[in-house]
């Protein structure tokens, strides 16, 4: 599943939490926008980042899971396939 | 015919330099009677006579790249068109100016006008790639997502977690 673009919560391991002690204290959980995912981890915005134009690295060995939303879709209407007379 | 055209005309501009052709588009470019290939130029019969094809070899070619061009811009009007649509949820004086294709990168870059200027927003071609082809709100969301931070918009993005 590509993450980019979504908002995810993630489970952060203790080098994580130690990571991230002074951004987001206390926090078990990390809930960011994915702006970009590459071998590093991925490149989170957050709320409680100061500026609008930062972005942080959560590693990929600093959270040991991840949740997001799923909404089930009703299939969308499809382009009529065939012959026409 | 002509007017529909025109009213159907992207508002934006649509920028896809070269020639992009793919495979299928190869084999289309195959079942295309000679007569019909696009002409070339004379220094494009002394490219193909440097590389060792014959003519109608190189117009096959230059074929299969104008279908992958035409196929590229259709995904970019298409691209444009639903970026108009995110514009249009947020305050007046957002405009998408231009959709450009990035094929060394494979990625799209979009120009739009804000109140605070003009921005450049670049997305991933994986990410537009899966918007429109998967035509689901979830997809459409992450592009509406990505718009936004591009846009330096992240308040509207957090807000309902807020």
């Amino acid at each position: 599943m590509n993450l980019t673009g979504t908002t995810v919560s993630f489970h952060l391991l203790p080098q994580g939490r130690e990571a991230f002690r002074e951004i987001a204290p206390d926090k078990d959980v990390l809930e960011g926008f994915v702006v970009n995912e590459n071998h590093l981890g991925v490149w989170l915005s957050l709320p409680e980042l100061k500026s609008a134009n930062e972005v942080i690295l959560l590693k990929w060995e600093q959270f040991s899971t991840a949740t997001l939303e799923y909404e089930p879709e009703a299939p969308g209407e499809r382009l009529p396939a065939g012959f026409r007379r | 015919m002509i007017l529909k055209q025109m009213q159907d005309a992207p508002k934006f501009e649509i920028h896809v330099p070269g020639f992009h052709g793919s495979v299928d588009e190869a084999r289309q470019a195959q079942g295309i009677p000679a007569s019909e290939l696009p002409p070339i130029s004379e220094e494009e019969h002394e490219i193909a006579r440097k590389l060792e094809i014959s003519d109608e070899a190189y117009r096959r070619g230059k074929l299969a790249g104008i279908f992958g061009h035409q196929r590229i811009e259709s995904r970019a009007s298409a691209l444009g068109n639903q970026v108009e649509g995110i514009l249009a949820g947020l305050e007046q004086g957002y405009r998408l100016a231009s959709v450009t294709w990035n094929s060394s990168t494979h990625s799209w870059t979009l120009e739009v006008d804000t109140p605070q200027g003009p921005h450049n927003v670049a997305l991933s071609g994986e990410l537009v790639d899966d918007v429109l082809d998967s035509r689901t709100r979830s997809q459409a969301q992450r592009l509406r997502n990505m718009v936004l931070f591009g846009l330096g918009r992240r308040d509207l993005i957090f807000e309902k977690h807020q």
